[in-house]
């Protein structure tokens, strides 16, 4: 796309990033195919984020459809689709991009919005590139200040998300995705009618859908599914159209109802079931994941935007005029949405509550990205709440680099030893249960 | 015959080992980790048997912890630190002590641990990476001050009217202390200031739903009297110290090894 | 000074309806020239009785006039806003697609069946299958102008007291007795599964739903400023007879269940208040119901009716979909964080909120502690089922 000529070095440049990029981002799917027990029908999926961050392919489609980056869950994807284009979610874990984003932006402002000034400043991912608009909500500082940023060098439309979730806050916000719709409309030349609308959200809802009745077989057997390769799983939901990641998804449930029927799991152990929540994780920024489950923890369920907690909860239109619609993707996209952007939160801890019910949590790992203030914050809330139930918590502070990966290592395994050492003598196997 | 235990405690300036032998602290030891962890593991252990006039074949069983604890050969398991400390209590902890939280202060990190009533891990927290609030920040503040380690917590129970420092970055304290050292502020206030400082950063690393139980201050920072008493200023409770404070680690460990030998 | 204004303009709304209750009788609808008569007409295919249709046809026709002018009034809105202009096409016109819903079948097809059933038997029970309970009195706003009803309605000595009391102990026994007794055994299930009005509210809604217009989306704010409104009409059922008036001619329903069953009546004030109401549940759902008196009265007793709404306020994710779907407006369903018990004052039990809502088991309806009706994802999501199966048939076909 870039018209002017590139200097010798400047090209040398840009090929030792690609090679470093893809090498981190092949390293770790590598470490994660290495884990047991992943589903032959999940292959697609880490097909796609092979294809994304190991090969610098741009998201599959037909010729003439534009893309549109999207950050954080608040912007509905659906009314992308209605306008003819398709979404993608431009939240970035690569740590290449962060080694050069670290110098556009403060030392403590968050690795992810590092890492998207990185791609946008060496241009050379076509998944960025491409883009005809790039969406992005104001959830926090760091957001605000990269819509400014990304503002320079692309089309951007920002999203202004309410503080609370009051009734005037909702229509505020359906407002605004009418104004974002208008801008939809004129990047991509094509109206939106009732029919394209209800059409995107069959879409979406049909992903929603086949994710709802994943969710429900994850929760019938305990030790069903790694979850590492759940996250990988979701974040590939990035770079697939909705529909499309739905029938791959359908795939994966018919082969868990196999594997329910045959009550097979990945592992015959009892292990420390953990619940990952906070700052999200990207990949390739799967570092955590990864070493909870190489350390022989199991990632039983995560509360992270990019992981289930951003699309689980269901768009259920009560009105059904365009109008109506429309209402209720704004009331999805803020009114069970616990992000920490909104001022009360404590919803957050009874969705919390109710996963460490759902999944039979026995600790809580709490992920803070480097200066990720909003989460920050209301880490002693969470530790207060989760005090009273017992339930064991840390917090790991983490930035997209892999020199803390030691600091990590010794926090995730004492929390899982602890884990295990808690469990009351009758219910504690012996050690060859742990590690057979 | 009973069996000796031996555990080792790696940790990222000093290797320490302690022999249990009968539930009772026999023996204890400290090394330079120096370059080749397995090999200072070795000749502590030899030295340990030598001291004690026992062969190898007493040894029922070697734990190691700490950082090193998975290049330590000798040793025929390993075991979180976490654990380690917790079980270490059980040995080195007064008699008139609940079981509730643990602090332990050592070279480079700094942990809180609570205990349930039966000694075991609810949960714990460790500082990020950063010295504040470690053995190696008082050795810095203690080197500008022109004192050794020993000698800073009676200093700073001299001090009458301490100092106010807010730093919380070793590097940072570095010049504030060198700035209150240049306006002729007494050295013994400085220290004292810097205890409560410390101590405070502690204290905001502890979780607000773990109150119940008591105190115990564990690792080479507990050794220090001025750091204790800082601690029970800003707590305003009773703090107990353990019995071994630098070797808790290496205790427990070996309290483990006792069980699975 | 906002205060203040709200407060005057909440004093004037309700001054304008006291004057208009009390003046309604001067302000005829439809009149019939000849005298009232009680007489059934004998065949629902006489001219008779399309005559005496003739007020409810009005009323009929006069709503869709007043819902097209409003339709129309909006549109220019629309068109004028700067945000929503440019969709204005989009917004009016309405499209063959569907977004994919719920299965039809269930706890709603109960609901409408007994709103049919029992609309059917209040306004017909008498002509058509012969059933008469005179000593029965339900609370129920089911005009007794029709004396063929199946039951007695409480709202005609609710609002003529002064006359209950110059009835014999037994009848005034009885009609607390039947009253209280109904009240508390089923509480605002009437309105949800019972009322008539409640049934051509829905009906009207539904028209619009299929019509696939858009409504009129109201805030916890409006809601509350219809408050006064609703006691309003409380005193105004209860006190206009003792000041002389006579709520029947103010009264809405004065228009569907006696004209239904052929009884020749002459509408006052009620006329227009039907068309009021219809006009504004076509874009509220239920709105009469919102400032219905006889429903306050009901939901007195919430507190102890066997018929609840339980929530699991752990399962909740504050979605508000509840809320949405809600056509009473209550918020503290997906506000409340520690009752289990969420049963409001204006809880109609319609169990809009629990097909609603898609967290499993987080809304429950309970009849005397046994649950009667679970909210479920399943179920929220159960028409994308098809699309599933779709899915299996395709890749079974290619495999």
């Amino acid at each position: 796309m870039n018209t002017q000529t590139v200097s010798p070095r400047e090209q040398r440049q840009k090929d030792r990033f690609i090679s470093k990029a893809s090498q981190t981002a092949a390293k770790y799917l590598r470490r994660m195919e290495e884990l047991s027990g992943a589903p032959e029908s999940m292959v697609p999926f880490f097909r796609v984020l092979r294809d994304i961050y190991v090969d610098g392919k741009d998201v599959s489609r037909e010729d003439g459809v534009k893309t549109v980056g999207t950050y954080c869950v608040m912007a509905p994807h659906e009314l992308i689709y209605a306008a003819g284009a398709i979404p993608v979610k431009l939240c970035s874990g690569s740590y290449t991009a962060f080694s050069i984003g670290d110098d556009l932006a403060p030392r403590d402002a968050c690795p992810l919005v590092k890492a998207v000034a990185g791609f946008q400043q060496i241009g050379v991912m076509p998944l960025y590139d491409n883009c005809a608009l790039m969406v992005l909500p104001i959830t926090c500082d760091c957001k605000k200040k990269l819509a400014g940023y990304l503002a320079e060098r692309c089309e951007v439309c920002t999203l202004q998300i309410p503080v609370s979730k009051e009734d005037e806050d909702i229509e505020q916000y359906v407002r605004e995705l009418y104004q974002f719709l208008g801008v939809l409309e004129e990047t991509t030349g094509n109206r939106v009618t009732y029919d394209s609308l209800a059409d995107a959200m069959k879409k979406t809802g049909y992903a929603q859908f086949e994710l709802s009745r994943f969710l429900r077989l994850k929760k019938s057997l305990p030790y069903l599914l790694r979850g590492t390769h759940i996250m990988a799983m979701m974040n590939a939901a990035s770079y697939m159209p909705a529909d499309e990641w739905g029938r791959q998804l359908h795939l994966v449930n018919r082969e868990l109802e196999q594997r329910i029927s045959r009550n097979e799991t990945v592992t015959r152990r009892q292990l420390p079931r953990i619940l990952l929540t906070g700052s999200p994780i990207i990949f390739p920024n799967i570092k955590i994941p990864l070493l909870i489950e190489e350390m022989c923890g199991i990632l039983a369920a995560d509360e992270t935007c990019m992981g289930e907690r951003g699309m689980s909860d269901p768009v259920v239109p009560v009105d059904q005029s365009f109008d109506g619609l429309m209402r209720s993707l704004a009331i999805r996209a803020t009114r069970p949405c616990s992000c920490p952007t909104f001022a009360d939160n404590r919803q957050r801890i009874f969705r919390l509550k109710q996963m460490i019910r759902d999944y039979q949590i026995e600790g809580v790992i709490y992920h803070v990205l480097r200066g990720c203030l909003v989460y920050d914050f209301e880490y002693r809330q969470i530790e207060e709440a989760l005090g009273e139930l017992g339930i064991p918590v840390i917090r790991l502070e983490s930035d997209y680099n892999e020199e803390d990966v030691e600091q990590l290592r010794i926090r995730i395994e004492a929390f899982i030893e602890l884990i295990k050492l808690k469990k009351p003598p009758e219910v504690r196997r012996t050690e060859r249960d742990y590690y057979g | 015959m009973a069996k000796y235990y031996i555990g080792l405690d790696g940790g990222s300036t000093y290797l320490k080992a302690a022999m249990l032998h009968e539930g009772a602290v026999v023996d204890t030891m400290v090394r330079n980790t120096g370059i080749d962890n397995n090999g200072t593991a070795k000749k502590l252990v030899e030295e340990l048997c030598r001291r004690s006039q026992i062969t190898q074949r007493d040894i029922g069983y070697i734990m190691a912890t700490g950082y090193s604890r998975k290049v330590l050969e000798v040793a025929d398991d390993d075991i979180s630190e976490i654990t380690a400390h917790a079980y270490g209590v059980r040995v080195t902890a007064p008699k008139e002590y609940r079981p509730g939280m643990i602090i332990d202060i050592g070279g480079q990190d700094s942990k809180i641990i609570y205990l349930d009533s039966n000694y075991a891990v609810k949960n714990f927290s460790m500082n990020d990476k950063c010295a504040a609030g470690t053995g190696k920040f008082m050795e810095v503040i203690a080197g500008i001050l022109e004192t050794t380690i020993d000698q800073v917590g009676p200093l700073s129970l001299e001090s009458t009217a301490p100092c106010d420092i807010n730093s919380t970055c070793v590097v940072f304290a570095q010049s504030e202390v060198i700035s209150l050292v240049a306006r002729k502020y007494d050295r013994r206030d400085i220290l004292s200031g810097m205890h409560l400082s410390m101590a405070r950063r502690i204290i905001k690393m502890m979780k607000k739903s773990e109150k119940n139980g008591d105190i115990l201050m564990t690792g080479g920072g507990a050794l220090n009297t001025g750091l204790h008493r800082a601690f029970e200023e800003e707590l305003m409770k009773d703090v107990y110290v353990a019995s071994h404070p630098q070797f808790n680690g290496a205790i427990g460990a070996a309290q483990i090894a006792s069980e699975r030998g | 000074m906002k205060q203040a204004k709200k407060i005057w303009l909440t004093a004037g709304v309700c001054a304008a309806m006291f004057a208009l209750a009390w003046f309604a009788w001067r302000l005829p609808f439809f009149e019939f020239s000849e005298e009232y008569s009680a007489e059934q007409v004998g065949s629902f295919l006489s001219l008779k009785y399309l005559k005496n249709l003739l007020p409810l046809i009005l009323i009929l026709l006069l709503s869709s006039l007043g819902i097209l002018i409003c339709i129309g009034v909006r549109k220019r809105i629309i068109r004028k806003d700067p945000a929503f202009g440019r969709f204005f096409e989009a917004r009016t016109g309405s499209g063959g697609k569907k977004v994919p819903g719920q299965r039809k079948l269930g706890f709603m097809t109960v609901r409408w069946a007994a709103m049919l059933g029992a609309s059917f038997l209040m306004i017909f029970g008498g002509t058509a299958l012969n059933l008469r309970f005179a000593e029965v009195s339900l609370p129920i706003f089911s005009c007794p102008v029709n004396t063929e009803q199946m039951t007695e309605s409480s709202c005609y000595y609710l609002a003529h007291l002064n006359d209950l009391f110059e009835l014999p102990l037994k009848d005034i026994l009885l009609f607390f007795g039947t009253t209280i007794g109904f009240a508390l055994l089923l509480g605002r299930v009437i309105c949800g599964f019972l009322c008539p009005m409640g049934l051509l509210q829905d009906v009207v809604h539904g028209i619009r739903q299929k019509a696939r217009v858009e409504g009129v989306a109201m805030t916890d704010k409006m809601y509350a400023a219809l408050t006064p409104v609703k006691w309003m009409m409380v005193f105004l059922l209860l006190g206009l007879s003792f000041l002389g008036g006579n709520f029947c001619n103010f009264c809405p329903l004065v228009a569907v269940s006696p004209i239904l069953a052929g009884i020749q009546t002459s509408l006052y004030f009620s006329g227009f208040f039907m068309i009021f109401a219809l006009i504004g549940s076509f874009f509220k759902r239920r709105f009469f119901c919102l400032i219905c008196p006889l429903g306050v009265l009901l939901g007195l007793l919430h507190r102890i009716t066997p018929f609840r709404i339980k929530k699991d306020c752990t399962a909740c994710t504050e979605c508000g979909a509840c809320y949405e779907a809600c056509p009473m407006g209550i918020k503290q369903i997906y506000t409340e964080r520690e009752k289990t018990d969420v049963t409001d004052m204006n809880c109609i039990l319609c169990g809009e909120c629990i097909r609603k809502c898609p967290e499993d088991n987080a809304l429950a309806m309970t009849f005397a502690g046994k649950k009667i009706y679970t909210a479920s994802r399943k179920q929220v999501m159960s028409g994308y089922h098809a699309e599933g199966r779709k899915q299996d048939r395709r890749r079974g076909g290619s495999v």
